[in-house]
């Protein structure tokens, strides 16, 4: 039996309401804190409201400009980003331990007093960083994958949607109403791992958030049932034109278990065997060494609060589009029909198992796999047992899961040159 | 082993070993706390060493280095280290090719190194040296252009669709244009490292085979190990599995002649335009720095790179994006890539053309600033300030993982030409002047001195032809 560290975090409620994830660890040079607000897109009144929000939290405040902020943040050893995802909104911070004062008094000024200020602007240079990365044809195949198979519901808001509502964010007042109801440290949870005790980091967070007494906005039951039952009626295809594009940007995918789900273990292995665990996965070995019919071809599991979303991606030869989605077929195909060999699945277990404690090397990265989990659903005994999950899962198990998801009804989304649309 | 020293890497307790060998193989231990282990090794290879009959061969043989040996069938190296949850990879670069593998140690009841580690440097030891590029897996030669080619397509096709994925990345393509450009013709680095379709197409298996046997000699490589480890048990370890002799690896290649002093930055074409089917528009403006070992003026080049647009306070920032009531840019920002014949200073950036002005006339607004950073309002001591401390975090980074300090090491040893590039970079920085960072500045980057590539959104473009391909 593969033996796996585990992560010892302990935790606590703040004062101000705040969950505080506490992990010591003693030869990080920099303490790396993780800051989530559950919600994100979820919470949206407007499709990508919370991320223009978040991108606007350090371009002002009720006391600092745009740029006495740049200053300030540069002048320290901070490193800060804030990011909107489909279930929270997370601040990213490291610091070394001689600026941890001075970091927070900086994020605290931003999670209560931005001002909003810089709104058109920012939204004239949102739409110009979308289109930019649209003009990336693979980009522009994952977008309209991702919004196709979300159908109109927050977990679809990607770039080009965000494009088309940001003429529905109209009034400052708008975002500041939203950013009220959101930023509110009765919600937070902050994951902090470092060499730093308990205590220094209860004490600042509580110094720096004060308590609001007002409660915070909570996705609705009726939005969160909405995406428990979402599906793909029919098998769908979504196409866009590049008539410059090399390759044929492929993806395929269909709506699977979330992270709480008792079937997200083995379609995590699922996942791995198919095409994720790097070079040696079924996908890799049969479309690229053996066909060589790509460079880059992969599977991937996301599983988000209320729903998972499987995808598999192949950037290839114009004309070897159908090659290509006959292949996912068969090998898909295979999953359903013939059980993993016992060499496999042990295999993918050490894989996914191996993996974490390389994923988990610092600080950063502890800081933030423990609180998105958290965020998400899992408590952090819940947290800890996955690794235990994963090596129950038997090849009877993947094959029930393949059968019972795989398959249902997919999208694909093509971009390349029309001939081949 | 000739020589061995005992080295202080920053931010880590205990200090590393450095061992040379007669044959001239170097090897590095990196002593870090943590179940995780990094072991890479370093080729001083890359297209420096390619000509147009073989543009693409190192990054190719890169691939077929995965393709086994007299031990082990091709696929069985991925899948021994993919299933110990290893992360396995490899990259090459114009001075440089690598090869490494990030993993968990594994248990070590009767493996004083550890069970998994223990595989792991045996097989990429045997790898590095033992390759044996078997022609099936090569896959046979074939008209990349020929549509109605049916035979057989293995790994030359996988390289084939790398070029064709890199040339639907604006980045990539961009990048690629304005490089071209900054070097003479015959320059090794004016060519596109991943090569040409013709040439991957077509390059026999003796070539690639040749070519390996010919660079992967004991002075060309370094092996670096990061982890918790005994040294002396490690090192009999490296002796033992770094067998140069046994493979007949003894004869060590001349290093490559080229010298950056060779080649002067051609002067006839400084600007040029490439359309595409883009919504925007994307540019590089590319400058010639000094050479990779030369640290003081490397790390002011680094300051530069901060005030001028790495940050968020940095001037191109600023103007550009934070403070124009209706900004025109998307994006902009600025670094450094280090070459051992020189490095690149650069600017990178994107925005939207409107009908009524021209790609040029959007691009003064970066000239204007990196001119007045020339003259009149040169970095001040403030901004000077804020571009060191944040200097010496991201240099602090680099101590936060295994990988993240071995690719230090290598690229110091490998591009720069020596571990100073690396161990002296904090106390360079410490020492650096304002006034170094301006002269710096000014040396480097005049308008004179400036390459610009535009790729230009022109929806109405059909697709263009690259690299001959009919």
């Amino acid at each position: 039996m593969l033996k796996v560290k585990s992560l010892a975090t302990e935790e606590a409620r703040l004062q101000n309401g705040t969950t505080l994830l506490y992990t010591a660890i003693e030869t990080a040079p920099r303490l790396a804190f993780s800051m989530f607000l559950p919600g994100g897109n979820m919470l949206d009144p407007v499709p990508g409201l919370s991320d223009m929000v978040d991108r606007l939290l350090m371009k002002g405040t009720k006391t600092h400009s745009q740029e006495q902020i740049s200053i300030e943040i540069d002048g320290l050893t901070l490193e800060v980003d804030s990011d909107t995802k489909r279930d929270y909104t997370a601040i990213h911070a490291t610091m070394l331990e001689e600026d941890l004062d001075a970091s927070f008094e900086l994020i605290s000024d931003f999670f209560y007093n931005a001002t909003f200020t810089e709104f058109e602007r920012e939204k004239q240079k949102v739409a110009g960083e979308i289109m930019m990365d649209l003009d990336s044809p693979k980009s522009r195949a994952s977008d309209q994958f991702i919004r196709g198979i979300f159908q109109g519901t927050p977990y679809g808001t990607v770039g080009s949607e965000i494009l088309e509502s940001l003429s529905k964010m109209d009034s400052v007042e708008a975002l500041q109403r939203h950013y009220h109801s959101t930023f509110n440290p009765k919600h937070l949870i902050v994951s902090v791992a470092g060499n730093i005790r308990p205590e220094t980091v209860a004490k600042t967070l509580e110094k720096f958030f004060p308590a609001n007494e007002q409660n915070p906005a909570t996705v609705s039951a009726s939005l969160e049932s909405k995406l428990s039952n979402l599906t793909i009626n029919q098998d769908e295809l979504v196409t866009f034109a590049r008539d410059d594009s090399s390759q044929a940007h492929i993806y395929k995918g269909w709506l699977v278990p979330n992270g709480k789900h008792e079937d997200y273990a083995p379609f995590a292995l699922l996942n791995t065997i198919l095409g994720a665990a790097g070079l040696s996965s079924r996908l890799f070995l049969e479309l690229r060494d053996k066909q060589g019919l790509a460079y880059n071809v992969r599977s991937s599991y996301e599983a988000f609060k209320h729903k998972g979303l499987f995808s598999l991606y192949i950037g290839t030869e114009p004309k070897n589009k159908d090659k290509c989605l006959k292949g996912f077929i068969e090998e898909v195909g295979k999953l359903l029909n013939i059980p993993v060999s016992a060499q496999e699945l042990a295999d993918a277990k050490r894989n996914m198992l191996g993996r974490r404690s390389v994923f988990l090397e610092t600080a950063h990265q502890q800081a933030n796999y423990i609180g998105a989990n958290y965020t998400l659903g899992r408590s952090l005994k819940e947290i800890e047992i996955v690794p235990e999950q994963i090596q129950a899962v038997t090849a009877q198990d993947i094959q029930r899961v393949a059968q019972q998801y795989l398959s249902l009804p997919s999208l694909v989304s093509i971009v390349g040159p029309s001939q081949i649309l | 082993m000739i020589e061995q020293k005992s080295i202080q890497i920053p931010y880590l307790p205990d200090p590393a070993r450095v061992v040379t060998y007669e044959n001239g193989f170097t090897f590095v231990y990196v002593p870090k706390k943590g179940d995780v282990f990094n072991v890479s090794t370093w080729v001083k290879t890359g297209s420096l060493n390619e000509d147009d009959q073989i543009n693409g061969i190192s990054h190719f043989l890169e691939h077929l280095m995965f393709k086994g040996t007299e031990r082990f069938k091709p696929g069985e190296f991925d899948k021994a280290m993919e299933s110990m949850g290893a992360i396995i990879n490899a990259a090459t670069w114009k001075d440089f090719t690598f090869y490494y593998i990030t993993g968990p140690k594994g248990r070590t009841d009767g493996h004083p190194v550890g069970e998994n580690f223990e595989l792991a440097l045996d097989m990429h030891a045997d790898m590095m040296l033992g390759s044996t590029i078997p022609n099936e897996e090569v896959g046979p030669p074939y008209d990349p252009f020929d549509p109605n080619y049916k035979g057989e397509k293995r790994e030359r096709s996988v390289v084939i669709e790398e070029i064709s994925m890199r040339e639907d990345q604006p980045w990539t393509k961009i990048y690629n244009s304005v490089n071209h450009m900054m070097y003479q013709d015959g320059h090794p680095y004016q060519r596109d490292v991943i090569g040409t379709r013709a040439i991957i197409g077509n390059v026999p298996r003796e070539t690639i085979y040749d070519y390996y046997r010919r660079w992967y000699s004991p002075t060309n490589l370094t092996t670096i190990v990061v982890g918790d480890f005994d040294f002396d048990t490690l090192e009999e370890k490296i002796c033992r599995t770094f067998d140069f002799k046994k493979f007949g690896l003894t004869e060590n290649t001349k290093p490559s002649a080229i010298s950056a002093s060779d080649y002067r930055a051609p002067e006839k074409k400084r600007y040029d335009e490439i359309k595409g089917e883009y919504q925007t528009t994307f540019f590089i403006v590319g400058y010639h720095g000094p050479e990779a070992k030369n640290l003081p003026d490397t790390i002011a080049l680094d300051v530069v790179s901060h005030v001028l647009g790495e940050s968020r306070s940095s001037r191109l920032t600023q103007a550009l994006l934070e403070k124009p009531a209706n900004p025109v840019y998307n994006y902009v920002s600025t670094g450094q890539s280090t070459f051992k014949l020189g490095n690149v200073f650069f600017i990178q950036g994107n925005f939207n053309v409107e009908e009524s002005d021209s790609a040029k006339e959007i691009l003064k607004q970066v000239e204007a600033e990196v001119e007045k950073l020339l003259t009149t309002e040169p970095i001040t001591q403030d901004e000077f300030q804020r571009a060191v401390k944040k200097l010496k975090v991201t240099f602090a980074e680099t101590s936060e993982t295994a990988s993240g300090i071995a690719e230090a090491i290598g690229e110091a040893l490998t591009v720069a030409g020596t571990l100073d590039a690396y161990l002296n970079y904090q106390q360079v920085l410490n020492e650096l002047m304002l006034e170094q960072v301006n002269a710096a500045a000014k040396k480097y980057l005049s308008k004179d001195k400036a390459y610009t590539s535009v790729m230009v959104a022109d929806p109405n473009s059909s697709k263009e032809e690259s690299e001959g391909d009919a």
